[in-house]
């Protein structure tokens, strides 16, 4: 039987690795230490596998045939890829994946009435690109992508993304395929992505959010309105990833580890991990 | 005519530089390819980035076509999004 032994919520930005230079020392240091803080207790929980969970910003899928949630069932990850790079300013490397992991999530969704799409090959773009490269810049750990369409609507509900993350919680502790497992959610918060506002970031919707998390409320967080997230960008549309994790680890407090908003990363930066 | 092959167009101009080249010097082949209507080309030709965003062009395809067609991001971007059109 399976055990998450961690779960970390987390921003993603190409400006995070892409462009440290623009940033406040003061407020880029404060996330990065907090990044390496989420590295130690991800070391120290020995994962087996870890599990992803983002969406993706047109890079696997496009609007012939978008997927509300995608699962990997891949051996390999690749990431990021050519038009993504200069953005994200990190290398393109191959990522293990945990291909029996990815099948017995995909295994329970099915059976628990949920119909994810699948996928044998999944690109990495700054979804997880940013974030891996703080949390495993050299221990490989197998991974497990798990996509959702926050990107094009209609997008899941906010509640159906908690209810896909309790599932996911559930399909962790009854497989087999890898004892302990880690989750990873990136997304958000406050961010407006090729929109009129872009630049814009909403700081009270922001520590609304990370209050919740702190509290472990997830609930609270299904419960908001499209108008609510719209009043933090369309990027704030990806506290859908969030939710697969608050999900999977109901009531569990967060400690945030840090808030940033990062004007020149166009993103208000937050770093949270269960204390499990 | 939908938006649906603005989209198509624009996504495909960010993750092919050949194609985002042949749009500066042969646009109008490319415009018929991809079945755009003369007002969404114009739209195109013209850098008229708000009026395509308003059609509802994604704005994630909207800005990854901008940056491939080299419009420069932030600052032009943000200028053409937010003038008049």
């Amino acid at each position: 039987m399976g055990e998450i032994v961690s779960a970390f919520a987390t921003s993603h930005a190409p400006g995070m690795t892409g462009l440290p230079h623009l940033a406040d020392e003061k407020q880029r240091e404060n996330i990065y230490q907090a990044f390496g803080e989420l590295r130690k207790r991800l070391e120290a929980a020995r994962p087996d596998a870890l599990v992803c969970i983002s969406n993706d910003h047109l890079t696997n899928f496009f609007l012939n045939n978008m997927p509300t949630f995608c699962v990997g069932v891949a051996d390999a990850y690749f990431g990021p890829p050519p038009e993504f790079e200069p953005l994200v300013g990190v290398k393109p490397r191959t990522f293990p994946g945990h291909l029996e992991l990815g099948r017995a999530i995909l295994g329970r969704a099915l059976e628990e009435g949920f119909d994810p799409s699948f996928s044998g090959e999944l690109i990495i773009d700054d979804n997880f690109a940013g974030p891996l490269h703080f949390l495993t810049p050299e221990k490989e750990i197998p991974l497990v992508l798990i996509i959702v369409n926050a990107v094009e609507p209609p997008m899941p509900t906010l509640e159906r993304c908690y209810q896909f993350g309790a599932m996911l919680g559930r399909a962790l502790r009854k497989q087999t395929a890898a004892q302990r497992v880690a989750l990873l959610a990136t997304g958000g918060i406050s961010h407006w992505v090729g929109t009129p506002e872009m630049g814009q970031i909403n700081v009270d919707f922001d520590r609304r959010i990370l209050d919740l998390v702190a509290r472990g409320d997830g609930q609270a967080i299904a419960r908001l309105s499209d108008e609510e997230v719209a009043s933090a960008g369309n990027g704030a549309c990806e506290i859908r990833n969030w939710l697969v994790v608050l999900g999977a680890v109901a009531g569990v407090p967060f400690d945030v580890l840090a808030y940033e908003p990062m004007y020149p990363w166009i993103t208000g930066i937050g770093v949270t991990a269960a204390r499990l | 005519m939908s938006v649906y092959h603005v989209n198509k167009l624009l996504h495909e101009v960010s993750r092919d530089p050949e194609l985002a080249e042949r749009l500066k010097t042969q646009p109008d082949d490319i415009f018929k390819a991809y079945r755009l209507s003369d007002d969404e080309a114009e739209a195109i030709r013209n850098r008229q980035l708000r009026k395509l965003y308003d059609s509802g062009v994604n704005p994630y395809i909207l800005l990854k076509g901008a940056i491939a067609l080299g419009i420069g991001f932030p600052q032009e971007y943000l200028q053409l999004m937010n003038q008049p059109q």
